[in-house]
C-alpha cells in the first residue's frame, strides 16, 4: 500500500490539475458519485486519491494504467531518442500485434529479472510499452519507467527515459520480437514526440509548391504609388522559394537542436598556414532555438543563410536526423556520415 | 550623471582638457575600423571633460601579460612579469577573483571617497541594507570594506576596494570589489582631485544585496551604477586574449584541456543560438596563424595584439563555419565566450579561471567600463 501510495502521490505532483481531471475520467476507475474538488491543493488533492484507493483496492497495476494514460496524451515531454530496425527478416513484415507483444514480454523477462511490461496499441497504430526495471535485488521501479513507442510496419522505434545499462536488453528483446538483425541509432532525438515521430514519417505539410506566394502579395501593400519600385522583389522572392523548397511550407515539426560534428580540413584562401594543415580542425556546431526548422527556413528566407540552401542543413528534414559527423572524403567534398553517438 | 561641486571647471583647466588628444599607441590605432562604443553624435555638452571619453573607442594594442608559473591553488601565486607586483600582491583577495563568477557593473566616478573611511563606509552600508531589504535579518549583517593592493596597473589607478556583506558568521551573502586596473592615464589626471575613479564594479551572492549596494554607493558618493554589457566586440577581445594566454602555456607544454566555445545569437524568427565548440589545440593553432609574424619572435616576454589579429582570428572562425553551413555568423552577435582561461557572456556574467590573464582581462573591462559610463 505504501507504494500505491508514493506512487499515486507522485504522479499527483507531476500531472496539472487540469490534465490529472481529464485522465482520470478517462481512467474510468473512479467511483461514478465520487466528485473531488480539484480546487484544493495537490497535497489534498493526493491525500483523497489515497484515501479512495485504500477504499477500492486500487494496485500499483491501476496506477500504472494511469500514468500510462497520461503519457500517450501527453508525449511531448522529456527527451526522445529515435532508433531504427535494419535488415529485416523475410517474415517481418508478417509480425502482428499479439504476436510482438508475446515475443517482446518473453524475451525481455528471459533477460531482465523483476521487471513489469505494460503494453497498449493506440488507435494510430503505434504499440505503446511500458517497462519499470528491476534486478535481483530489488522489485520494479516504477518511478523511473521507460517509454517506447513503436510503429508495426516501419522500422522506427521511439524511446525516452532509457538507461544505457539497459539499453542491450531492450534492443535485444526489440529485435527478437519484430524479426529483424540488427538495431541502430538513428541521430534524431527533440522533446517533442509527436513532432519527431511526423517529421520521420514525412507526415507534416513538405508540399512543395510550384508557385510559391508572392512576398508582394502577401504583405499589406504599404507603398502604392505606381513609380514606386521595390528593387529586391525578384531576389526576395527567390530566396523564399528555395527556402521553401528545403525546409517545406506551412507548420514545421518542433525540433530544439541539431549538432555536427565537423572533422573537415580548415579552408581558407587568405590563411595559407592552416590551409596548409594536414589534419582536420575539430569542432562541434550545435544549432539551438525553440522550433529549428522554423528558424533556418527563416534564415533561408531572410539572407542570413545564402541560398541554395546547403545539403547539410536540408538533410535535417529530408532524412529526418539531427545528429551529423561531417568528414572530407577522397574528392575533397564535405561528407556526412551515418556514426552512432554515445 | 556625472556631479561635481562648485559649477564648471576653471578655465585653465578646461584648456587644458579640451587640447587632450586620445590615446593612441600606434599609427594603425588612428584607423578606427571597428565599430564604435558610443555614437560619436553624443554628449557636446558644456562639461569640457565629457570630450576625454565620448570620442574613444576601445584600445586596438593590448600588452599581454606573462605567464603563469606554477598552479596557484597549489603553489601560492607566481606570476612572472603580468604587472601584478610581487611585493604588494595579496594572493587570498587576489586568488578569491579566480573561480567564481561575477556580475559586472560600470560605476562613475565617486565623489569624496576616502580610504580612510571604511570602517565608517562599512557601518553605513550595513545600515542601508538592513532597512533595505529583508534578504537578511539586521542582527545577523555584517560588512567588511578592505583595500587590496596589487590590481591597480599604473600610478593613476585608485587601489581595489572589496566589500563583504556576511550574515550569519562566516556565511557571505554577498561580496564584491571595485577596482581600476589601467584606466586611461589622461583621463584619471584630469578627473578633479575630490573624484575616486574605480569603473569596474563585480558582485556575487543574493541579487537584491546587491541592488541594494550599488544603490548605497550612488547616493552616498553621488555616482551611478549599472550592468555592464560586453558588446560583440569586446567578447572579441576576451576570445582572443584567453586562447592567447593557452598558446604561450602550450608552447610550455602544458596541455589545455577545455575546448573553446562560442556561442553567437542569429536574428532568426525564433532566434537561433549557434554553439561552436573548437579543440583547444586547433584554437591555438589558428590564433598563431593569424598572429602578425613580428610578433611571433621567440623570446619577447612581453608582446602586444592588435585588433586586426583579434578580427582575423573571429573572421577564420566565422569563414569556416560558412563554408560548411552557408550561414553568415556576422549577421548575429557572440553571446557568450568560454575557454580554458575563463567565460564571459554578453549579459555582464564573467568567470575568471587563471590567474596569468587577470590583468590582461580587467584592463580589458575597465576600459568598457570607463566608456560605458554616461557623460
Amino acid at each position: 500500500m505504501d507504494q500505491v501510495e508514493c506512487f499515486l502521490r507522485r504522479l499527483v505532483r507531476r500531472i496539472p490539475t487540469e490534465v490529472l481531471k481529464v485522465t482520470l475520467e478517462k481512467w474510468g476507475r473512479l467511483p461514478r458519485q465520487q466528485n473531488i474538488d480539484f480546487k484544493q491543493t495537490k497535497w489534498a488533492l493526493a491525500d483523497e486519491l489515497i484515501a479512495l484507493s485504500k477504499e477500492n483496492g486500487w494496485t500499483v497495476r491501476h496506477i500504472t494504467e494511469l500514468e500510462m494514460l497520461y503519457v500517450i496524451d501527453n508525449p511531448n515531454q522529456g527527451m526522445w531518442h529515435v532508433f531504427q530496425l535494419v535488415d529485416p527478416e523475410p517474415d517481418a513484415q508478417a509480425v502482428g500485434f499479439i504476436r510482438f507483444k508475446e515475443q517482446f514480454k518473453l524475451h525481455l523477462t528471459e533477460l531482465v529479472r523483476h521487471m513489469s511490461i505494460k503494453m497498449k496499441k493506440n488507435t494510430d497504430e503505434a504499440i505503446w510499452i511500458r517497462i519499470a526495471w528491476g534486478d535481483s535485488y530489488s522489485g520494479p521501479n516504477n518511478m523511473l519507467p521507460t517509454y517506447v513507442v513503436h510503429y508495426l510496419q516501419t522500422p522506427y522505434v521511439f524511446v525516452t527515459r532509457l538507461k544505457s545499462k539497459q539499453k542491450p536488453f531492450l534492443f535485444q528483446a526489440l529485435i527478437m520480437a519484430t524479426r529483424y538483425k540488427t538495431i541502430k541509432d538513428a541521430s534524431l532525438s527533440g522533446r517533442k514526440f509527436t513532432d519527431i515521430r511526423d517529421l520521420l514519417m514525412q507526415q507534416y505539410g513538405q508540399v512543395f509548391p510550384a508557385r510559391c506566394p508572392s512576398p508582394l502579395e502577401d504583405r499589406p501593400q504599404t507603398v502604392s504609388h505606381p513609380h514606386v519600385y521595390r528593387e529586391h522583389a525578384k531576389t526576395e522572392l527567390n530566396r523564399q522559394q528555395m527556402a521553401y523548397e528545403a525546409f517545406g511550407s506551412g507548420k514545421l515539426p518542433q525540433l530544439q537542436s541539431a549538432v555536427y560534428k565537423l572533422e573537415t580540413k580548415f579552408k581558407d584562401p587568405t590563411n595559407q598556414t592552416m590551409t596548409k594543415r594536414e589534419k582536420p580542425f575539430k569542432c562541434v556546431v550545435t544549432f539551438a532555438s525553440t522550433n529549428l526548422l522554423e528558424s533556418l527556413r527563416h534564415c533561408a528566407s531572410s539572407g542570413i543563410a545564402s541560398t541554395p540552401v546547403t545539403p547539410l542543413l536540408s538533410f535535417i528534414p529530408r532524412k529526418g536526423r539531427n545528429y551529423f559527423v561531417i568528414t572530407d572524403s577522397a574528392q575533397g567534398q564535405s561528407t556526412v556520415n551515418n556514426t552512432l553517438p554515445n | 550623471m556625472f556631479f561635481f561641486s562648485g559649477g564648471l571647471l576653471p578655465l585653465g583647466l578646461a584648456n587644458m582638457l579640451s587640447s587632450t588628444k586620445s590615446v593612441s599607441g600606434t599609427p594603425s590605432s588612428n584607423k578606427r575600423r571597428h565599430r564604435p562604443s558610443r555614437p560619436s553624435t553624443v554628449a557636446h555638452s558644456h562639461l569640457f571633460l565629457t570630450r576625454a571619453l565620448s570620442n574613444r573607442r576601445l584600445r586596438t594594442k593590448r600588452k599581454i601579460p606573462g605567464l603563469l608559473v606554477g598552479d596557484p591553488k597549489q603553489n601560492g601565486v607566481r606570476a612572472s612579469s603580468s604587472g601584478l607586483a610581487q611585493d604588494k600582491a595579496e594572493p587570498r583577495e587576489l586568488r578569491s577573483l579566480v573561480g567564481t563568477e561575477w556580475q559586472l557593473s560600470y560605476v562613475t566616478p565617486l565623489f569624496r571617497f576616502c580610504y580612510t573611511q571604511l570602517k565608517s563606509y562599512a557601518r553605513q552600508l550595513a545600515a542601508f541594507v538592513a532597512s533595505e531589504t529583508a534578504a537578511v535579518a539586521a542582527a545577523d549583517l555584517a560588512v567588511n570594506f578592505s583595500v587590496v593592493r596589487g590590481l591597480a596597473g599604473t600610478d593613476w589607478d585608485a587601489e581595489a576596494v572589496f566589500i563583504q556583506i556576511s550574515a550569519g558568521g562566516d556565511k557571505s551573502a554577498w561580496s564584491g570589489w571595485l577596482a581600476c586596473v589601467n584606466g586611461y592615464p589622461d583621463y584619471l589626471r584630469s578627473l578633479p582631485p575630490d573624484f575616486v575613479c574605480l569603473p569596474l564594479l563585480a558582485g556575487r551572492g543574493l541579487e537584491p544585496l546587491g541592488v541594494a549596494v550599488r544603490s548605497w554607493l550612488s547616493r552616498t558618493f553621488d555616482c551611478s551604477a549599472a550592468p555592464l554589457e560586453m558588446s560583440h566586440a569586446v567578447l572579441q577581445w576576451l576570445m582572443a586574449l584567453w586562447v592567447d594566454a593557452w598558446d604561450g602555456r602550450r608552447r610550455q607544454q602544458r596541455q589545455p584541456s577545455r575546448e573553446l566555445v562560442a556561442i553567437w545569437t542569429l536574428p532568426a524568427e525564433p532566434p537561433l543560438r549557434v554553439r561552436m565548440s573548437v579543440d583547444s589545440r586547433d584554437a591555438g593553432e589558428l590564433w598563431s596563424s593569424v598572429r602578425d609574424p613580428e610578433a611571433l619572435r621567440e623570446g619577447s616576454p612581453e608582446g602586444e595584439i592588435g585588433w586586426e589579429e583579434v578580427s582575423r582570428f573571429t573572421k577564420g572562425l566565422g569563414g569556416h563555419f560558412y563554408r560548411h553551413f552557408k550561414v553568415d555568423l556576422s549577421a548575429g552577435n557572440l553571446a557568450r565566450v568560454a575557454t580554458e582561461a575563463g567565460a564571459a557572456t554578453r549579459e555582464g556574467r564573467l568567470k575568471i579561471h587563471d590567474m596569468g590573464s587577470l590583468n590582461a582581462t580587467l584592463s580589458l573591462l575597465t576600459e568598457c567600463a570607463l566608456l560605458k559610463m554616461p557623460m
